[in-house]
């Protein structure tokens, strides 16, 4: 429930396109299932899309024969079958570009989320592919809009994420080779965020949408991956890539009574918030949204529930220069 | 649809409430007679593009060039406000457009016009360009320059003077000053809340109301009725 509220409370920053991934799904769940959300979103998309109207202005005119021209070689997508949101809807959006090399054990995966080969929300594809073989567009992102929303597929069953690296290769050879050779990367530095992305996608949404972000996070190519002990035990690993980061910590000792684990982005000398990090027999485990290439990320004991500043010294600092 | 409207009385100026309508998919003026009557236009004056976009889902091409005519302005005015950039904004108005032909089938007016629907695609597109390309601190400086004045038009010349654009601006007048600074920021900024919340050193929950309420605010002043 307090997930809802949190939802909720993004509506506005939704309606914007002010949210993260994460946010996005959690709201996009939302949406789905609460009719008042739903409308509040459709008003307030129709608000910003008046912020964006304001500033009509004609293109060049040569645009018009160039996208003209691109249409006449795009093909279109079929309609979504509302009561076939599943695996299968999915599949005839991804077959509809890659007909000649869909493969059986294609079921999962859309080509629409290029750099998320596990969890895949289909919200369209890349625009104008002048080919059949689907690219990775400069955005290859979710189209979010009202009618992309309730397209949301929910993903594969729970610890999906690594076979689905097979039913990529099966289409995309050259990406799926990267993508593995940067997961064995990972994973032969740290077994830990991959086990990470198995628990997570067993439980329940949010921790798939986690698990979604940390598969983006081992495709990303310039992740890196650090270590370091904790003090008073256990092992920290973090894999920092430009935008986000992924902090994990086993064999720690209870925070105590009343206390959790909270992750910091270190920036500039300053220490600033993030999540508190519940104690799962000693491990823990957070994505950090704000990361920045540069930051360093650091955990300190808390009273439970978190600190705006830290209270505690670290028990444990991970630089980017730590590798 | 009939919601009615109650008219704002400003003395002295030309009163009008706009509505948006899901069947029309834009913005059409109501205008307000003498005795205080509001006049509603006719549905059939207004270009209906959801129309025009049902037949685009059939791989109408010709049923898509007007649908290119109807939206490409405000498509590219979207991206423009966003990414300040007439060559990005181009591109990304081809991708958008490109996109709308493709995905016309998934397109349903219950949930929507399809002129928001092609907005809303603009300006995410728009946003995750400008996240990509990263001119984040030059820009940024830009927004927070240009942000008390007019956020939408200082990019171009050739932005077409409209009503929906005075009545924007008039709207956009109506916020207070720290959700006015949220929303344009989070809008023309292309910058998620979080951000906004650091530049602003305002609390995220703080940001997420400012966002969520003024655009609340804009939505009423602006009239926009939804299904």
């Amino acid at each position: 429930v307090s997930t809802d509220d949190d939802a909720r409370a993004l509506l506005g920053a939704y309606a914007l396109d002010a949210v993260d991934d994460v946010e996005r799904r959690e709201v996009e769940r939302l949406l789905e299932r609460d009719a008042d959300a739903a409308r509040e979103v459709a008003g307030l998309q129709a608000t910003a899309a008046l912020l964006g109207a304001a500033g009509s202005t004609q293109p060049p005119a040569a645009l018009r024969a160039d996208v003209l021209a691109a249409i006449s070689r795009t093909r279109q997508v079929p309609a979504v079958d509302d009561a076939a949101v599943d695996h299968t809807a999915s599949d005839h959006t991804a077959s509809d570009h890659t007909a000649s090399d869909h493969t059986a054990s294609d079921h999962t995966a859309s080509d629409d989320t290029a750099v998320t080969p596990g969890l895949v929300v289909d919200h369209g594809s890349p625009t104008a592919p002048p080919t059949p073989r689907p690219t990775t567009a400069a955005t290859p992102f979710p189209t979010s809009s009202p009618t992309d929303a309730p397209s949301v597929v929910p993903g594969t069953e729970p610890g999906a994420p690594i076979p689905i690296t097979s039913a990529r290769s099966a289409r995309t050879p050259r990406r799926s080779t990267t993508w593995l050779a940067i997961a064995a990367t990972a994973l032969g530095a740290a077994v830990v965020p991959s086990v990470l992305a198995v628990q997570q996608a067993q439980r329940g949404d949010r921790a798939e949408q986690q698990a979604q972000a940390v598969a983006e996070l081992l495709a990303d190519p310039d992740a890196t991956v650090v270590r370091a002990d904790v003090t008073g035990g256990g092992t920290a690993v973090g894999v920092l890539a430009d935008e986000r980061a992924l902090f994990t910590a086993t064999g720690l000792d209870e925070p105590g009574a009343g206390r959790e684990y909270q992750l910091w982005i270190l920036r500039d000398g300053e220490a600033l918030p993030e999540d508190v990090m519940p104690d799962d027999d000693g491990s823990v485990r957070a994505l950090a949204d704000d990361f920045r290439p540069g930051d360093a990320l650091a955990v300190t004991v808390e009273p439970a529930g978190g600190s705006q500043t830290p209270t505690t010294d670290p028990v444990v600092v991970l630089t980017p220069t730590e590798v | 649809m009939t919601a009615t409207l109650a008219p704002v009385r400003v003395r002295g100026c030309d009163v009008r409430r706009y509505r948006v309508s899901p069947a029309w998919g834009t913005l059409a003026p109501m205008t307000t007679t003498p005795d205080g009557a509001t006049r509603m236009p006719a549905a059939d004056d207004v270009p209906t593009t959801d129309a025009l976009l049902a037949r685009v889902a059939g791989g109408d091409e010709a049923a898509f060039a007007q649908v290119y005519d109807a939206l490409a302005p405000a498509v590219y005015g979207t991206c423009l406000g966003v990414l300040r950039d007439r060559d990005h904004a181009a591109e990304v108005t081809q991708e958008v457009m490109v996109e709308v032909w493709r995905t016309a089938a998934r397109f349903d007016a219950a949930l929507g016009s399809a002129r928001t629907w092609a907005l809303t695609l603009a300006h995410r597109r728009a946003v995750d360009r400008v996240r990509a390309v990263q001119a984040q601190r030059n820009r940024d400086q830009r927004v927070l320059d240009e942000q008390g004045e007019r956020p939408f038009d200082v990019v171009s010349e050739q932005v077409e003077e409209s009503l929906d654009r005075e009545r924007v601006r008039h709207c956009l007048d109506g916020l207070t000053p720290t959700q006015h600074e949220a929303v344009v920021l989070a809008y023309y900024g292309g910058r998620t809340y979080r951000e906004v919340a650091d530049q602003l050193a305002a609390p995220l929950a703080t940001v997420k109301s400012r966002i969520r309420d003024g655009l609340i605010r804009l939505r009423d002043c602006l009239g926009v009725v939804t299904p």
